[in-house]
Formats: structure tokens, sequence, C-alpha cells
């Protein structure tokens, strides 16, 4: 039952059926081959959703919007220009180091690289080429689930269970973005270099740092109330998230003055329905996970496993080499539904702590974002720079690289990348 | 017909932003009255959670109209047009049929769940399958309206 | 038929263990159906697996008591602070006629309850000082289920409840957003609450929690009676099992509570009479959303069986 329910999911897909349809569709299959009632589907997909932890993503998404409505992003990029602009690829490193502030105020990938985008673009391919721009700027939205707060964390605590907290996994996150952001500031450099891209941005000036970088401080409140109210127990992470709109509706209306009270109706839209249609998937995946959890097959699947290997380092580079496939094809949020409950129970019998597993089990799901031919985030740089898949991949994939290579590092080196969560306690 | 999509398409616009405002403002006023009246709100849990839920399934008739839902297209693109307008219709026929599963489905689980209430609000638990009634109906009539058309829209991502 | 089970208690839970053992088996060798436990919340959510029975999507579901709220409101008079003075009366309550008229009201709904097990007595633990009398839980924030009959005891006793997702609790608990929570000794022990600052427990036993163990009155009708009437003896086996289970399970977690080093206040007889004297304008409460008369026949079943 469980293959023939995989075979119509990917059948689907293939022909062009929207990933949440076709996990619909192939859920359906399984409930008519099981004789189930038909109740069953909506009520499945319901309560799939009917979870309050989720309530994180329409919150980051709305506080998203009024931050790119609030004119908060431009505060960052000015501030950023100061810094880094005059660097070999300046206006790269800035797209990269706005890409870690917005990061640090928001929780998710797409949101972050649409506000990128929309004030990036054009210096980007004005200087490199429109292609590498783009690439750069989906790279950089990845920032946003990986640096807290990040409400792919919080979806996968709230599918993981007490075991595993919200303030470790994002003080977890904290590393790796810095190592890549790092990393991706070096092959900016390098290829600017080499391809003999001009320099740009202003030339350093003390005066102009501190005059943007003051000017940009309010908006550190917003991280540091926000993590910091997490991390220090002031409201749980599905609370921050609507305390991030609060304060992003704050900062838009009464010190940038750029938010109007009229412009809040379309940023809840706006929010409503990235929110639905990354939910809607939620919903739709978990009537497959029905059909497998009652087909057994997460037992199946776990005596499979501990068939072909004893070592846990090996079972987390299957894991990774598994995830990076998945992520592929993909949503990253439906991989979380479907694969947490599976794969957290076995790495548990392999004695692997759970939040080592947690990190790397997002970090490499998250570079899926990246990866075609769903890759959410290469639609949105298609969007934003008018290309087509096929043009900005090739631009993509030493960013991709990047990002693997540090989860892989994540794998190898848990002391290392679990020593700052051991400060949520 | 199109004007009477678009017509419900404005109602469930108005009706998503009411909500999205409405988890905000009451998750927000829990935290607020944690503090300041050292007492949580106990209907805020599943108030928001309903809103939540009413977000969820009436966008997802909404993404339909607009392109919205993520689809692998790589195959379609290299199909010619006939045969792109061919796969692309069955795929509808395929999520039509879901569609009016779903909606069966959650008119039977609102029957069904007419007689309990809520644990905090003074509603009956249906509220909760209500939009799954309301967003699986209004996907059938984009999904007409797709068909007749034939072509895969494009994503559209801003709103008025 | 396989007959799925759904649960969100763990595999070690005396539930679960119970029902796969017990159950099981003596369904299995006298009929022809299987039996699969589904524990974790592997099929879903609490109200979610309650539905699954009642629409017959699976067999059977064991949960607290304190989900079936929907189905049948009149459960919330065994959640009375105070009430049970010992186990044995809480099953002899449940098992006489009281508890025959609480499975009628479940017929109603679909589901035909084939034992009432025990979650257990609920314990008070909290990171600030060791609770003795009422005054102690002035001002302390405590987690609560979102359960109107713990709420308003909670409040009478002066506490200030919060209400925060148990998926939110132990971060939460850890991180100082409130001060302490109450739960049976099984849950205190294995969710390990001691790691998250829960330093002081109280033997309080404020409120004895029953767990419900139901199964879908549409597949049983479709059963032939033969197998009926095994089911039922099998799930009569199994609930003498899990009680039994279950006691013996309680002592051990307190023992390992109190090994993990949390400094236990074992309440005497006057301090709980002054709980229960403290907590009794809740039941003038409950009589007036439940109805008197129904708070005063529970009362009056308990203290028959005293
Ligand atoms: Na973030
Ligand atoms: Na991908």
């Amino acid at each position: 039952m469980s293959l023939i329910v995989a075979v119509i999911f990917f059948l689907a897909c293939i022909l062009g059926i929207p990933l949440a349809f076709a996990f619909g569709t192939a859920g359906l299959t399984g409930f008519y081959l099981a004789q189930l009632p038909i109740e069953v589907l909506a009520s499945k997909m319901m309560f799939a959703i009917n979870s309050f932890p989720l309530l994180a993503i329409p919150f980051f998404m709305l506080a998203g919007e009024l931050m790119v409505k609030g004119g908060v992003v431009n505060l960052a990029i000015r501030a950023a220009n100061t810094l880094v602009g005059r660097v070999h690829g300046g206006v790269g490193h800035v797209t990269i180091a706005s890409g870690l502030g917005l990061a640090s105020v928001s929780g998710t990938a797409v949101a972050d690289a649409a506000a990128l985008g929309s004030a990036l673009m054009k210096p980007l391919s004005q200087t490199y080429s429109r292609p590498f721009g783009a690439a750069l700027i989906a790279a950089c939205g990845n920032l946003g689930p990986i640096l807290p707060p990040s409400t792919a964390m919080i979806v996968y605590a709230s599918i993981a269970g007490p075991g595993i907290s919200i303030p470790e996994l994002f003080l977890g996150g904290v590393l790796p973005a810095v190592i890549i952001a790092l990393s991706m500031a070096l092959y900016v450099a390098l290829t600017s270099w080499r391809r003999g891209y001009p320099l740009s941005g202003d030339p350093v000036r003390w005066s102009a740092i501190r005059r943007e970088c003051t000017r940009a401080l309010p908006v550190l409140l917003v991280p540091i109330v926000v993590i910091g109210g997490i991390i220090g127990g002031v409201f749980t992470a599905t609370e921050g998230g609507a305390i991030a709109v609060v304060m992003a509706a704050a900062i838009g209306l009464f010190y940038t003055r750029e938010l109007k009270i009229s412009d809040f109706p379309s940023a809840m839209l706006n929010a409503g329905m990235t929110t639905g249609v990354v939910t809607i998937i939620i919903a739709a995946a978990s009537t497959v996970t029905f059909i497998f959890s009652i087909d057994q097959m997460p037992n199946k699947l776990s005596e499979l496993i501990q068939s072909l290997t004893e070592d846990p380092q090996t079972f987390l580079l299957l894991v990774f080499g598994m995830l990076v496939v998945v992520g592929m094809f993909m949503e990253s949020t439906a991989a979380y539904v479907m694969l947490v409950p599976i794969f957290a129970p076995i790495a548990a019998v392999y004695g692997v702590d759970q939040l080592h597993f947690a990190l790397v089990f997002i970090l490499t799901l998250i570079v899926g974002m990246l990866t075609p031919p769903v890759g959410t985030l290469l639609f949105v740089a298609c969007g934003i720079s008018g290309l087509r898949v096929g043009d900005i991949v090739g631009e993509v994939m030493p960013f991709t690289l990047i990002q693997l290579t540090v989860a892989i590092l994540v794998i190898f080196f848990p002391q290392v990348f679990l020593w700052l969560p051991q400060f949520a306690n | 017909m199109v004007a009477t999509l678009a017509f419900i398409d404005r109602v469930f616009q108005a009706l998503i932003t009411i909500c999205v405002c409405l988890i905000v403002v009451s998750v927000t006023a829990d935290v607020v009255a944690r503090y300041g009246l050292r007492h949580s709100l106990m209907f805020v849990n599943e108030l928001s959670r309903l809103g939540f839920v009413w977000v969820t399934f009436l966008v997802m008739s909404l993404a339909i109209g607009r392109g919205m839902h993520v689809a692998i297209t790589s195959l379609e693109a290299k199909l010619g047009p006939t045969a792109r307008r061919m796969v692309y219709r069955g795929g509808l026929i395929v999520v039509g049929v879901l569609m009016g599963t779903l909606l069966v489905s959650a008119v039977i689980c609102i029957r069904e769940r007419a007689n309990e209430s809520m644990l905090s609000l003074p509603l009956a638990v249906s509220w909760f399958f209500v939009p799954v009634a309301m967003g699986a109906a209004h996907s059938l009539l984009h999904l007409v309206v797709g068909f007749i058309h034939g072509e895969r829209k494009e994503r559209t991502v801003e709103f008025e | 038929a396989d007959l799925r089970l759904a649960s969100g208690f763990g595999d070690p839970h005396s539930s679960s263990r119970a029902l796969s053992s017990v159950f099981a088996d003596y369904v299995e060798s006298h009929t022809d159906h299987s039996v699969s436990v589904f524990p974790n919340s592997e099929l879903g959510q609490a109200t979610e697996m309650i539905n699954q029975a009642q629409s017959g999507i699976n067999f059977g579901v064991f949960v607290s008591s304190a989900y079936f709220n929907a189905q049948v409101p009149e459960l919330g008079v065994t959640n009375l602070p105070f009430v049970f003075n010992s186990r044995d009366q809480a099953f002899a309550v449940l098992d006489g006629p009281f508890g025959d008229g609480l499975k009628a009201e479940f017929e109603e709904n679909g589901l035909e309850v084939l034992g009432f097990m025990e979650l257990g007595f609920r314990n008070l633990t909290n990171s600030v000082r060791p609770i003795k009398k009422p005054e102690d839980l002035a001002g302390l924030k405590i987690r609560l289920q979102k359960n109107p009959v713990h709420v308003a005891t909670f409040e009478q006793l002066g506490a200030s409840t919060v209400n925060i997702d148990w998926s939110e609790t132990f971060a939460a608990l850890r991180q100082g957003v409130m001060d302490g929570q109450e739960n049976p000794y099984s849950v205190i022990n294995t969710f390990q609450l001691y790691e998250a600052n829960q330093k002081y427990l109280t033997d309080s036993g404020h409120f004895y929690d029953i767990l419900v163990f139901a199964v879908s009155k549409k597949m049983m009708d479709g059963f032939s009676p033969d197998d009926q009437q095994a089911i039922r003896e099998a799930g009569r086996l199994a609930t003498l099992e899990q009680r039994k289970l279950a006691a013996e399970e309680d002592q051990k977690n307190l023992d390992a509570l109190k090994a993990s080093g949390m400094e236990v206040t074992e309440l005497t007889d006057e301090q709980r009479e002054a709980f229960r004297v403290a907590t009794q304008p809740v039941y003038e409460q409950i009589g007036e959303t439940l109805g008197h008369d129904t708070v005063s026949a529970f009362v009056e079943a308990v203290q028959a069986v005293k």
C-alpha cells in the first residue's frame, strides 16, 4: 500500500499537479485501499494544521512583510554598504551582510529573498551578471531559517515533541549561519577578483558608518527582544512571532514612518496567502504520513536502516544523503511532517543526540530550497530577476555546496556546534 | 461565472485578512494579559488555532486561481502545446476529484461534530471544518475556470 | 480486520503495555482479528484520535478523560479537586452505577467504553518553594491543562494560571516562563521535569485523572456477537492489568523522582484537609456549568463507597 501511494505521489508531481494536491491524491488513494471512511480526508487535513506552534509561520511572515513595507530593509542595506561596500565584490558583501541582518529579525527564507531582491537585484546585476546576482540573493535568503528566529526550527520542534526545545535549536543555528555567511563572502570576493568585476560602494568613512549604523540601531531591538525573549523565557517561540509583528509595526509606523495604517490589510493578506500555500502542503502531506503509519513504515524502515549500519555517523550521512535527494523534490515543511516522526526515533536508537540530529536534518533540508526542480528560493529569485531556473542553477551550485559542506561539518563536529546551544538552559 | 468567482475571491480575501489580524491580536493580548493581569486568556489558544485553520483552507482555493501552489513544471515545459493542455487538464480533473471528496468529507465532519462544543469558546467543533468545505467548494469553481482556460497560470504574487 | 488502537502515550506506558499484551493476546487468540497499538500520537492528536474512533477510521483510542470533554462533558465531575481518597475508591465509583451512566453518554457519541484505566493522581511541582498549605501557592505561575475545573481550582488557591501548549511546556519551565506545573508522577518522571528547574514536588494528588479506553461503536456493531464478547472480555482483562501496572509504576516513578534530587513534600491529613476546604467553592462553580444535580449525584456516589 505504501509503495502504491508513493508511486502515485511521484506520478502526480511529474505531471505538474501541485505538491499539496499530489500528496492529497496519493493519500486519498491510500484511504481507498485501506477502506477507510471518507471523513478521514477532511479530519486528517484539518487536524494536521490545528496546532499552536505552527502559528509562528504567519507571524514571522507578517513581521517580514511589515519590515519590507516599513523600509527597514533599506536601513540595513545602507548600514551594510558603509561597512563592507568598498571591498572586492562590494555589493555582494552588502547583500550577504544585509541578509544576515534580515535573517536575525525574520524567520523565513522566502520573505528575506524577496526583500533583498527588491532592493539589491539592480545594483547586483550592474556590478556582476544577472544570474550571479539572482543566485546570491537566493543563497542569502537561506540564512533566514538558519539564523534565529526560524520558522523551520519551530515547525521541527512542534513535530518532534517536547524532547527538543526551540531555544536550543535557535542557538544551534547561529554558528552555521555565521560560517555560511563568511564562506559565501569569501567565495564572492574570489569570484569578483577572478572575473574582474569592478570595485563598487563608497570609500569607507567613519562618519558615514556612524550615521547609518546609528540609524539602523533601533532595528536591532527586534532580534534582541524577540530572540532574547524566547531564549530568556519571557514568552514562547510562537508568542515571540506575535511580538515581532508588533515591533515591526511600531518601527515602521513611528521610527521610519514609511508604514501607513492602510498598508496593514494588504500585508496581512499577503502573509496569510504565503502562509496558506505552505500550511496546505503540511495538511495534505499528513494524509500520506497516516497511510505510512498504519502500514507500519517507520518500523520497517528502521529495521532496514539498522541492518545497513551500526555506526551513528554513517547513519547521519545516510540521512544526509537521503535529505539532499528529498530536498530536491519536496517543499521542506512537508518533509518535516513526513520524515521527522520516522527518523527522529531511529536516531535515538543510534544514540544520536536529539539536538544534533535536528540541526543536521534542518540544515540539509533548508539547502533543498536552492536545488531544482522544486526549489522555492529558485522560484523567488527567478521572479525577481526575470530569468528562468535553468539560467541561474549553475551560479547557485557553489552556494549550495557551501551550505551542504557546513551540514557535513555539523555531522562530524557535534561538540563544536552543540557548544552554544547549551547556554539555552 | 467569472464575476461570481471574483466576488467570492474578494470575500475570502477579506476573511483571510480578518483571521490573520485576529490571530496576531489575540496571541499578543495573551502575552500582555499574562504579565499585565497575571492571568492567561484561556480562549486564545483555541481561537487562534481556529483562525489559522480558516486561513489555510481559504487560501487553498485562492492560490489555485493565482497559480501560487508549488508544482514541478519541467516535464510540462518540454511538451508541445496540445499535449501540454491535455496533461494540464488531466491534472485539473484529478485535483477536482480530490476537492470533491474533500467537500463531501468536510460536510460529514461538520454534521458529526455539530453537537460537540469547543473547550473554551461557545461554538460547535464543526466550525473547524466549515472552512475546509468552503475552500474545497471554491476550489472546484477555480478548477472549472482553469479547465476552460486550459493554460497554467503564471504565479501572481501581488494582491490588492 | 486489523484493530488499530491509537494513543498519545509512549510504548512503556502501562496502558500501551497492557493493551499490546493482554488485550492483543486475548483478541488474537479468541477471534480472527489482529490488534495493532499505535502509541506516541502516531495517528494524530488526542481529539483527532477520538474522532477517528467515532467514525470508525481506527478501532479504538486510549487517552486522558480530559479530551472527551466535547463528547461527554459530565466526565468533568471526576476532575473535581481532592474528591477521591484512593485509587480503589475511584475504581469502585467508575465500575459502579455512576460509571454506567457515563458509558451511556459515550454510546450516544458512537463510542463504547471497554474500560476506565488509571492515569493517576496529579501532583504539583514548582521551582520556587515547597508547597505545604494553600497560601504557599499565592502568586506562583502554574501551567495547567485547558480544563475549566483545573483552572478554577488553582485560581481558588491563589495561583496565576498559565495555559501553554504541552509541546512548549518543558522549554517554558526551563526558561521560567512559569514557575510550576502539575501532572502524574509518570509524566513528571518521563519528561524529566526536574531538568526544567522543578525542584519542589508536593504529593498533592489534587486531581485524579482517568484514562478512557473507548472503541468504535460503528465497528463493534459490524462484528459477530462472539467477537464482540471476546473483545469486551479482552478490554476488561486489559483494564485490570493496566490498573495493577499503573499502581506499581506510580510508586516507582515517585522513587525515581526522589532519587533525582527533587525535594518531596508529603502532605499530612490536616494539610490535605486545608486544601480540600479551600477548593470547596469550585464544586459550586462547576455545578453551575455541569448541573448541581450531576455534581451532587457524583459526590454521593463517591461517599457511598467510602
Ligand atoms: Na531568521
Ligand atoms: Na529543492
